[in-house]
């Protein structure tokens, strides 16, 4: 968990430090950070904020960086299924990525009905609430921490190529299989040859050219998990 | 005003959208199943969207209009290819982002 923390930590320090330094103010980044709680897509929303793309547009962004998060959901829900559905969307929102593949690796098998019923307690909603309490709060100090530190440095130090920096990051780890960079190659050459059309559309086209090239080199058995 | 009641917006609309894919299948239950083919796609989808926002944020200066004002003196690229291979080979953060906006900012002076 310590090495856990401190990934968490900084993590949400260079986020802070990529909201502060965007074009938005530091009550914005702090509101952002405290209710959007989901780091990646926080980063990517920063360059579409500075070029005012429309709300409706940034949120399908938003809903398509986050679509990691659905293949995770579909992996609790035999988990949680029998708690009420205010108490599933919480658990669902607090779940971040260490929250979770911590859980699964923990707990592989959801309970029997048997088991459920023997287990008063419901011992590994506590565990998870408990997981998902330090993350949150360890994700905030960082981030706060990122926010208020780099309010304090002039722009033009060129702080806010730290956003840049922290995505490329997240996506690294991404490449790990051919199919993977093969769609990271389209995506980019997409993304930046057609720069110039309205809208920025030319993000809709570089993840439909991606998607294709991605899925077609992709020779792992159909169906799997991630 | 205008301005700030639309980042409002944006940042509500945001943290519904992590409820939303966070909370999916919680919420939904079992009573939607999905198929092969869309959670192939699904696998792809963010590392695209991803991309799709960075790649020109690393290629092409700021306000950039078009692919033509491609520069191979911008101090992005460089900082980005120097941010890349390192966190490539450390995988990390801290030392990527001082590395990275070390070149960057060597670039930035000198070129």
């Amino acid at each position: 968990m310590s090495h856990s923390g401190v990934t968490i930590l900084t993590w949400g320090f260079v986020t802070g430090i990529a909201m502060a330094k965007s074009t938005l103010t530091v009550h914005q980044a702090l509101a952002m950070s405290l209710l959007v709680y989901a780091g990646s897509s926080q980063l990517a929303a920063l360059p579409l904020i500075a070029v005012g793309l429309p709300i409706w547009m940034i949120l399908i962004t938003s809903f398509m960086v986050n679509l990691r998060f659905v293949i995770f959901s579909l992996g609790l829900q035999a988990h949680f299924s029998y708690l009420p559905l205010w108490r599933r969307i919480f658990v669902g929102y607090s779940t971040a990525d260490f929250g979770y593949l911590l859980y699964i690796k923990r707990y592989p098998k959801p309970q029997t009905a048997q088991e459920l019923r023997a287990d008063h307690q419901h011992l590994r909603l506590q565990w998870m609430q408990g997981m998902q309490f330090a993350n949150w709060s360890i994700w905030q100090v960082g981030s706060i921490s990122g926010i208020l530190l780099a309010s304090q440095i002039p722009n033009s130090w060129g702080l806010e190529f730290a956003g840049a920096i922290a995505l490329l990051a997240i996506i690294v780890p991404m490449l790990d299989r051919a199919s993977a960079r093969w769609a990271a190659l389209t995506a980019t050459v997409v993304a930046v040859a057609t720069y110039g059309i309205p809208f920025r559309l030319n993000i809709v086209l570089a993840i439909g050219a991606a998607l294709i090239v991605g899925m077609m080199t992709d020779r792992s058995p159909k169906g799997s998990t991630p | 005003m205008q301005i700030d009641l639309n980042i409002a917006f944006l940042l509500i609309g945001m943290a519904v959208v992590t409820v939303l894919t966070r909370g999916f299948f919680l919420i939904l239950g079992e009573r939607v199943k999905i198929s092969p083919l869309v959670l192939e796609a699904i696998r792809f989808a963010p590392l695209a969207a991803m991309i799709a926002i960075l790649a020109p944020e690393i290629f092409l200066p700021a306000n950039a209009s078009s692919a033509a004002q491609f520069d191979i003196h911008l101090p992005n690229i460089w900082g980005g290819i120097a941010a890349l291979i390192t966190f490539y080979f450390s995988r990390k953060m801290v030392f990527t982002l001082v590395v990275g906006m070390a070149v960057f900012t060597a670039i930035r002076f000198w070129a």
